[in-house]
């Protein structure tokens, strides 16, 4: 999965949970200020964006650190490249 | 401590090595069950349902369960089964398990002398701390006599399913969570007795062990499945539509609610407005938290109805009805939860749905840190 991928998937995520128009969904956009999430909408953010990658998303201490989209990208990207390297690491052994 | 107690009971292990292990999410020893499952009692065997037969452990998943295992912490695996012996790769998959350094070894007759017990001796086996138990078939048991699927082997990852484990997580917690005279024997800090014959015979994990020598004189002490929801749940009659807490499963229970004349959600023609159904998936959910919470406090543990999406309405029910609703925490996060319910009458599927609940636990926030606490139209 690339980097596009997964800005593409997520992109997925606010539009078609949150109804969030395409033209929005831009890195640099605060998920709570710009994009009108609240804390209540993170539960769903969280099952959406596990449903949509196939991963598990935990209560990460970086979870904390997310405030944009792009802060969104990276954290997805960060826990697809560990799965990868735990895979290969298993495999190895 | 007499000698038979030194090992946990039905196991390889001495007790001192796990007393201590707490809530970690770390796995010592672990049962794989190659062959066809057989029932030679329990600590020893157990009966797969024939609902649980759907596909068979491959040869390279039960490789990758051992390397899973190893990751863990796992420092021994007993391969059980009828013939499990005779397994085809049984040798291979030996080899391969002492290759990772684990002690690999065939269910034989030690083991079952070692589960061998004197008659009021405590049971020790506290075996949830340290192990459980996969099945030919892939599912994760809590061991023999406790047969809820904590998950499947082919679609999770072993740590996973034990880390998201709320049955395990609540046997781990034992001294907290046992309820009954189990909680007050003497051998309370070594023993929290057979959990698989409280399950079988009260229908809850975290009962008293019925069948225990020393509870013989307490079995009306004994609470047993299926449990009226007084002090459970926070609602009181008559807003309290859900009648008892009848079977529990991983993250997942299933309740009755008897519909009675006079029900608040009730019109003069004796139907029962859609919006019950909601509540009643609501009440639902706070009964499997609150029988959790019953050895920890006694009061029932708060929680909020946030939302509720994908609600699907099919019938309607009537006053003089029982209705049957099942809950499963689909998703958590923090406080925050996510639930599929279903209601049902017999077989009928009245309505299903999706409700987003708060209740308190010991988790840490997470995103959810930077945004406001109400709802976007703070409504």
């Amino acid at each position: 999965m690339t980097e596009q991928d997964i800005i593409e998937l997520t992109n997925q995520v606010f539009e078609e949970s949150f109804e969030i128009e395409k033209e929005l969904l831009k890195p640099e956009m605060n998920i709570f200020q710009d994009l009108g999430l609240d804390s209540l909408d993170v539960v769903d953010l969280v099952v959406a964006l596990q449903e949509k990658f196939g991963i598990k998303i935990r209560n990460d201490e970086r979870l904390k650190t997310i405030r944009s989209l792009g802060d969104i990208y990276n954290f997805i990207l960060a826990l697809k490249e560990e799965n990868l390297s735990l895979n290969a690491l298993h495999k190895q052994e | 401590m007499s000698e038979s107690c030194s090992r946990i009971f039905g196991s390889l292990f001495p007790y001192d090595k796990f007393a201590d292990q707490g809530r970690s999410n770390s796995l010592y020893a672990l049962e794989i069950c190659i062959g066809d499952p057989v029932d030679f009692g329990f600590s020893t065997a157990f009966i797969n349902p024939d609902s649980l037969r759907d596909k068979k452990l491959s040869y390279e998943e039960i490789c990758d369960i051992i390397n899973q295992a190893k990751n863990l912490g796992v420092q021994a695996i007993v391969f059980s089964g009828r013939d499990a012996k005779y397994y085809p790769q049984i040798e291979d998959i030996l080899f391969f398990a002492k290759s990772l350094g684990v002690d690999a070894s065939i269910l034989n007759e030690e083991y079952f002398c070692i589960a061998d017990l004197k008659k009021n001796d405590p049971a020790l086996c506290i075996r949830h701390r340290f192990s459980c138990i996969v099945t030919s078939y892939g599912y994760v048991l809590p061991c023999p006599g406790l047969r809820i699927p904590l998950g499947s082997i082919h679609y999770q990852k072993l740590s996973d399913i034990i880390r998201d484990s709320e049955i395990l997580c609540d046997l781990k917690e034992y001294k907290n969570k046992i309820k009954g005279p189990c909680r007050i024997c003497e051998n309370a800090e070594i023993c929290y007795g057979c959990r698989g014959r409280a399950y079988c015979v009260t229908g809850d994990y975290l009962a008293s062990d019925p069948l225990c020598e020393r509870n013989k004189k307490h079995k009306s002490d004994i609470m047993a499945l299926p449990l009226p929801l007084d002090g459970i749940i926070p609602q009181m009659p008559p807003m309290r539509l859900v009648d008892t807490i009848d079977k529990l499963a991983e993250r997942s229970a299933g309740c009755s609610v008897s519909i009675k004349e006079g029900m608040p959600f009730a019109d003069e023609n004796g139907s029962i407005d859609n919006v019950a159904y909601l509540e009643m998936m609501a009440q639902s959910i706070a009964a499997l938290n609150g029988f959790r919470n019953i050895g920890k406090s006694d009061t029932a543990p708060e929680g909020y109805l946030l939302g509720a999406k994908k609600l699907i309405i099919n019938s309607e029910a009537m006053v003089g009805e029982r209705l049957s609703v099942f809950v499963f925490k689909y998703a958590s996060y923090g406080d925050f939860g996510i639930v599929k319910a279903i209601v049902k009458r017999n077989n009928e599927v009245l309505a299903t749905g999706e409700i987003k609940i708060w209740h308190k636990t010991d988790q840490e926030p997470g995103i959810g840190d930077q945004g406001p606490l109400k709802g976007k139209n703070n409504d």
